[in-house]
């Protein structure tokens, strides 16, 4: 066997080293101006491209995708190439996947403040983008296959399996969920409606973090820790075991973002059982790491590389039985659309993510630098910090969840709430939200000073661009080795791993998603529930673009205190025309599914110009473009027509201009409603447009009218 | 946040079983831990206090806390050796009285959390009266509550206080105890043998081999230097999982096979049935029955403080602060779109007017509170505000109290 000569490349991983630093303070910065506007409102400062409703995806998508998203593919072109002893199949296609990465997350940076939103979580990108994404996704699985296949390693190491997974599931995930129908060039509707958009948008959601936040990090997890401690691996069998289970597992529990909602209850069950059962295979992975320190837990004591690791793991454990316990009915009752589930975010994002990440990136810079670490002292403390920053985060945000919840279903004896008005609810938890600012800050902090730390390594080493190393070639085998395993004989077949992967990734969504869609009695038919009215539907897209459904949640659950609060609980047929759903996972403001008729036009007037003036002490941004702006709306046939596509019943030809004409007609109408209440407003103002998308939610169903009613 | 959740534990279905469990855990864990204090061997105390990660930095703080409330014990004279032929080290010691006193503390405070919830589910089982006379017997009130924390507490620091003197008299006399070199050979011995019941338990959990074991269990795999060893699956981990699964199952079949429990659309008919009864059940039983027929317009200085209040809060944003109105109608003139009697005000305010944007209140106010807003407003009747809407509606006389002298009361508004 001739030994053969190569080299590894660095020269990406630094990129992408220096990528996830840079992205990983920005996406923090960001989440911590949404913070602090949650406390200090004045910060949304009158910007529309500054407003909570538009940053906060853009923090959520840059501290997954940029931040988590350069950190996989650091630690994945780092290990990767070492685990199979080859160099990356393609030099040019790794530079690809990093400037395409980087290009994608540069347009997220501009086209979410600019308001160019699907409004569908973690999925807020535009169609263009959404190409973008799965071409570059794919440009990263080729390179990683074909280096697969031209490995000098017989076996797969389990980080390699968790890679495949991770790449072929977020794939089918991506793409099934970004089916949408172009409207222009950045605006599209989601091909689902409603309950069944409900579904796929958290399939793909709960899966995001399944598959883009957990397996990779897994894998790189099974990479780190044994080469920072020196240590074997606790249990080859665990591995094997484990890694199946959370890959089948894990793709069922989408539906424990929907409990208590519209989804059929069947589909809620699924989700929470499969949930529960997830509890062990993500425990295998807390279990290996943890153990394979067995033996140097000393190390522990002294390495701040291994301490940002270990807690790393704790958190994954903690959350990965946090999130099953939410998934139960009864305490999801309590948390659902309240800070506690931010919390659990949290704990998985700061510390499993973001530890293991600092964790890597301390180890991964000396050593290809040639050198060790500038400042240990500076590495513990970023350690104690954000160990800190995360208590202070999370802590102060399960208070504020409880205290939401008892407020929101406290009644009193009479039979009324004892708290009626949603903003008393908010109020009393403003201490915690400036809690929840110092932790964020501490934990920046610690980012900051790791930043530097990093930078003074680099510059103190000198960078190893290419790494020599040699490994003998492999001889082909051919057919099952005698006394082979199973799963010995698949680690050393990648294709047939890819594709037995995907098979078991693909059983739960379709055992889900496909009923859904295809029986109908999932989701009632309501005969008096009318598609919106091209006014409304502009409305509605000014509710998306201005990202109101992240504070605001569209789904009255069947629960006394909230038909008492809202009126009638939200019905599955009730959503049969909404592309997308607007369902909402939060509630910092008041749901608004039956908002339709409660407050007159001028009560919304004044309201979007300054919340403080109809509810004062509001935490709300104010909107005063929205008055002063007019409707575009160029597009309406555009929509009219992308609709009827989809489904929705528009009479046949109503996009050439009787679309127009009825947008005109209600935008008088509503314009004259002001005009009642001495306030000028010219009818094609957007604010019209919102108007009448608001007085329209929920009036679907005929809710029964009160008794001696006063005739108007 | 305390003071939202405090009532509620009470009135949820089956919460006695949480302190129960919590009871359960506590005890097994007291009965363990004091079997494995028991059957500890000497041999092995030493070797572990021997550890290098012993610095007792953390024992030291916590004692010192408890000396600087202790000074009377200083001049104890004789303190009972208690432990010290066991010869166990001052940590150990700590950790066992400790945790004695915070699971008596636990056990306390489960148990008397038990009496209380018990007793409030008997008052929704049996009659009021039986239960009353029960409940007066086990009732925690709130000083009641922390005050058992607090003697809990203090309980606690004793107990730490005792243990130091224990732990310096053992120090003292532990010269005199030890063993003979053969017989601590011999102990030496024993203890390799014999394991404590700890770490077999330990052990049986999560089978793991000794370290020294490792190079057998090493597979013949490396990836990049990295090494796998061929542990077996954690027992509690592999039956936790099969448990989980067959939770799942009994889940599924107890929620849509058998029907046994209620599906979401049914627990909201049984919620709302449940209130229904309870509310009905309480405004009977109070006088607070006013509505818009029987509602009458009486200048109390009661009424019109709490109807002044529930306006500043509730109408204002609507109606202005004067009642000069804004969004909604001028309250302060004799020009009414509804009606200005005091029923009119009444049914106004409670059912609202949807058609025009007045939400209904009967949601949000008790009947009396409707009363009292009704009557604050009528009371501004006449009065002139900042900026006052144009009229609106039909002229009507102005609404009089009940009683002569009201009359003079409202003209000097």
């Amino acid at each position: 066997m001739s030994q053969e000569r190569f080299q590894y490349d660095n020269a990406i991983v630094k990129l992408f080293i220096r990528a996830t630093v840079i992205w990983g303070i920005t996406g923090m910065l960001v989440g911590l101006t949404a913070a602090s506007q949650l406390v200090w409102p004045e910060l949304n400062a009158n910007l529309a491209w500054l407003t909570f409703g538009r940053i906060r995806p853009l923090h959520t998508n840059a501290v997954i995708f940029a931040f988590v998203g350069n950190g996989i593919f650091a630690g994945v072109y780092y290990s990767l190439q070492r685990l199979l002893k080859t160099r990356m199949w393609s030099d040019a296609l790794s530079r690809i996947n990093f400037w395409g990465w980087q290009l994608i997350i540069l347009s997220a940076v501009l086209t979410l403040p600019m308001g160019y939103t699907s409004s569908k979580e973690y999925a807020e990108l535009e169609w263009p983008i959404d190409i973008a994404i799965a071409l570059i996704w794919v440009v990263w699985g080729v390179n990683m296959m074909a280096t697969i296949l031209n490995r000098r390693e017989r076996h797969l190491y389990v980080a390699v399996w968790f890679y495949i997974a991770t790449f072929v599931t977020v794939a089918v995930l991506h793409i099934f969920n970004s089916f949408e129908l172009p409207v222009s060039f950045m605006k599209s509707y989601s091909w689902y409606a409603g309950v069944q958009d409900a579904l796929v948008q958290w399939w793909y959601g709960h899966n995001a973090v399944a598959f883009f936040l957990t397996t990779p990090y897994l894998g790189l997890m099974y990479y780190f820790i044994p080469k920072a401690a020196g240590r074997p691996v606790y249990s080859y069998r665990l591995s094997i075991i484990h890694f199946w289970a959370l890959i089948f597992i894990y793709i069922w529990a989408g539906p424990h973002h929907l409990l208590h909602t519209s989804l059929p209850d069947w589909a809620q069950s699924l989700g929470t059982v499969f949930s529960i059962m997830l509890i062990a295979p993500s425990w295998g992975g807390m279990l290996n790491g943890l153990l394979t320190l067995r033996g140097a837990w000393d190390k522990v004591r002294e390495d701040p590389i291994l301490k940002f690791m270990v807690v790393a793991i704790s958190a994954y454990g903690m959350s990965t039985f946090e999130g099953p316990m939410l998934s139960l009915k009864s305490v999801n009752a309590i948390s659902h659309f309240t800070d506690w589930t931010i919390a659990h975010v949290h704990i998985g994002g700061l510390g499993w993510n973001g530890m293991l990440t600092f964790g890597m990136l301390y180890w991964l810079v000396p050593k290809m630098h040639g050198t060790t670490l500038y400042s240990k002292k500076a590495a513990n403390f970023h350690f104690w910090i954000s160990t800190l920053g995360i208590l202070f985060y999370a802590l102060p945000l399960y208070w504020a969840g409880f205290t939401q919840y008892f407020m929101w279903q406290e009644f009193r004896p009479e039979g009324m709430l004892k708290y009626p008005n949603f903003l008393d609810t908010v109020l009393q938890l403003l201490p915690m939200y400036t809690m929840r600012v110092v932790g964020g800050t501490l934990y920046l902090t610690g980012a900051i000073v790791m930043a530097w730390n990093l930078a003074k390594t680099s510059r103190k080493g000198s960078f190893i661009a290419n790494e020599d190393a040699e490994a003998p070639a492999l001889e082909t085998v051919r057919g099952r080795l005698p006394g082979e395993s199973i799963h010995r004989w698949i680690e050393r077949k990648p294709m047939p791993l890819l594709v037995m992967s995907l098979v078991v990734i693909l059983i739960g969504g379709l055992v889900e998603i496909l009923p859904t869609i295809l029986v109908k009695s999932n989701i009632p038919t309501i005969a008096s529930v009318k598609p919106y009215t091209p006014l409304e539907l502009e409305g509605r897209d000014l509710y998306i673009r201005e990202g109101c459904n992240n504070c605001h949640s569209q789904m009255v659950r069947p629960f006394r205190h909230e038909t008492e609060r809202y009126g009638e609980y939200s019905k599955a047929g009730e959503f049969v025309y909404d592309h997308p759903f607007l369902w909402g996972s939060k509630r910092t403001g008041p749901d608004l599914h039956r908002e339709g008729g409660r407050m007159p036009d001028s009560w919304h007037y004044h309201h979007m110009y300054d919340p403080r003036s109809m509810s004062p002490g509001s935490i709300m941004p104010r909107y005063p473009w929205l008055l002063t702006d007019d409707l575009d709306a160029s597009n309406l046939s555009a929509k009219i027509e992308a609709m009827q596509t989809l489904g929705v019943p528009y009479p046949e030809g109503y996009a050439d201009g009787q679309a127009q004409a009825d947008l005109e007609a209600q935008a008088n109408a509503i314009a004259a409603n002001l005009l009642d209440a001495d306030i000028e407003c010219a009818p094609q103002k957007e604010i019209i447009a919102l108007i009448a998308y608001l007085q329209r939610l929920g009036t679907d169903i005929n809710t029964p009218v009160a008794e001696n009613t006063v005739a108007p | 946040m305390m003071r939202f959740i405090k009532h509620h534990l009470s009135s949820m279905d089956g919460i006695e079983i949480w302190p129960l469990i919590s009871l359960l855990i506590f005890f097994s864990f007291f009965v363990l831990l004091f079997v494995y204090v028991m059957r500890m061997r000497k041999g092995y105390i030493d070797e572990v206090s021997s550890q290098p990660l012993n610095d007792s930095k953390g024992t030291k703080a916590a004692l010192l806390v408890v000396l600087l409330g202790s000074a009377p014990n200083l001049f104890a004279q004789e303190a009972a050796p208690f432990g010290t032929h066991y010869g166990l080290s001052d940590d150990v010691w700590i950790v066992m009285l400790g945790s004695t006193a915070l699971l008596l503390t636990a056990m306390i405070i489960g148990a008397m959390g038990i009496f209380k919830n018990l007793v409030e589910h008997l008052a929704e089982v049996k009659a009021k009266q039986q239960a009353a006379i029960l409940a007066s017997m086990f009732v925690l009130t709130d000083s009641a509550f922390w005050g058992l924390v607090t003697a809990n507490l203090f309980l606690m620091g004793y107990l730490l206080l005792v243990m130091r003197n224990i732990r310096l008299v053992s120090k003292e006399l532990k010269p005199q105890i030890e063993p003979a070199p053969q017989a601590a050979a011999v102990a030496e011995e024993a203890r390799v043998k014999q394991p404590s019941i700890w770490a077999v338990i330990w052990q049986k959990l999560n089978a793991h081999e000794s370290l020294e074991k490792e190079p057998d269990l090493l597979l013949d795999h490396a990836y990049d230097g990295i090494q796998e060893l061929d542990n077996r699956l954690p027992p509690w981990w592999l039956y936790g999982f099969y448990v989980s699964i067959v939770a799942g199952v009994i889940y599924l079949f107890n929620y849509h096979i058998f029907g046994y429990a209620p599906l979401m659309d049914e627990a909201y008919e049984i919620e709302m049935a449940e209130a229904a009864a309870e509310t009905e059940a309480y405004l009977a039983s109070l006088a607070l029955n006013v509505d818009e027929r029987t509602v009458e317009y009486v200048l109390e200085e009661s009424r019109l403080n709490q109807g002044a209040g529930l306006f500043a809060k509730h109408c204002k944003a609507c109606h202005a602060a004067d009642g000069g109105g804004g969004v909604g109608p001028n309250l302060t003139d004799n020009y009414w779109l509804h009606g200005g009697q005091i029923n009119d005000l009444f049914t106004t305010i409670k059912y609202g007017v949807p058609a025009k944007g007045m939400k209904s209140w009967k949601a949000d106010l008790t009947p009396t509170e409707i009363q009292n807003v009704s009557t604050y407003i009528l009371s501004l009747n006449g009065t002139t505000p900042l900026a006052p809407k144009d009229p609106q509606g039909d002229l009507e006389e102005p609404a009089q109290p009940k009683g002569a002298e009201a009359d003079e009361a409202t003209a000097s508004l």
